[in-house]
């Protein structure tokens, strides 16, 4: 196992008067590539393999659960991460596909990301929790992310200051949607990536489907939805099964993404 | 995979780690436990 970078985000040591440093993990690129490439068809054996990968990157037994969910055979994978607030910040992303293609981009590409993202976050203090979800079945009608915001109770969904949905990933530079999205999280973001000098577009990708952050957004969770798609990339998802049309530059009339 | 520009994947890995980082950092006041 190659060790993680650390980085440093010198921007926030430049706002901190106090002279905190803002630091996470990186892991290397061949951990990160390695973890996409165990992509498996099933959506239960994606289930599986996702919750090994949590496994691998050290979320411990008592803190990884497999939720099951009414109407789907096949569970939620959930990680936490405790932190020192009662406040919360869900990373989500939907590990089930379609049946037409093997679903890397649509969406293992952000399943296979959450453990990693753990494994970055966990080597370093932090002050909220952190719960880390990939959702069943979202190809049928949000059905994870639709069970998983019912169950909570009202002052744990109050509890949440965030949600991050990622969703098809690494078919060009991130996108964010701005839509639905709450404009706290996308100003951050967008401050995030001047910093870090990485690439950022605003590419609103609602008018063309729901994602998980939906069913976040219909309960008044403040969310968000980090993707790659555009109006080029975005007919490599659900191959055989979507009759996409365009409306002068804009996609439209799809279920989901 | 053919699909997925792993230099535009991994850039977006570092992106969000970061972002969560800033959120971690920045979001909610709330005295410490």
């Amino acid at each position: 196992m190659t060790a993680p970078r650390r980085c440093t985000l010198g921007f926030l040591v430049a706002l901190a008067a106090s002279g905190e440093t803002l630091q996470f993990n990186l892991m290397l690129p061949p951990v990160v590539e390695r973890r996409l490439a165990a992509v498996r068809d099933a959506t239960a054996d994606r289930e599986r393999t996702l919750r090994d990968l949590f496994i691998e990157a050290g979320c411990s037994d008592d803190k990884l659960v497999e939720q099951k969910v009414k109407q789907s055979k096949v569970p939620n994978v959930i990680c936490s991460m405790p932190g020192q607030i009662e406040s919360t910040i869900i990373v989500g992303a939907h590990l089930d596909c379609v049946k037409a293609g093997k679903g890397v981009v649509d969406n293992w590409s952000g399943a296979s990301l959450l453990p990693s993202l753990f494994e970055s976050l966990k080597a370093t203090q932090h002050r909220h929790n952190f719960v880390f979800v990939g959702f069943t079945d979202e190809e049928l009608g949000l059905v994870g992310s639709r069970f998983y915001v019912r169950q909570l109770k009202k002052e744990d969904l109050k509890q949440i200051s965030a949600m991050v949905n990622l969703d098809s990933l690494g078919t060009g530079t991130t996108k964010m949607e701005t839509d639905r999205a709450d404009k706290r999280l996308t100003s951050a973001m967008i401050g995030v990536a001047t910093a870090t000098k990485l690439p950022l577009k605003i590419v609103n990708v609602h008018q063309v489907g729901r994602s998980d952050s939906d069913s976040f957004q219909d309960k008044k969770v403040p969310s968000i939805l980090v993707h790659s798609l555009t109006n080029e990339t975005y007919p490599i998802l659900h191959t055989r099964e979507i009759t996409w049309t365009r409306s002068g530059s804009r996609i439209t009339t799809i279920p989901t993404i | 995979m053919d699909a997925i520009r792993l230099t535009d994947y991994y850039d977006s890995y570092h992106l969000i780690t970061a972002y969560l980082a800033y959120l971690d950092y920045t979001l909610d006041s709330e005295p410490v436990k």
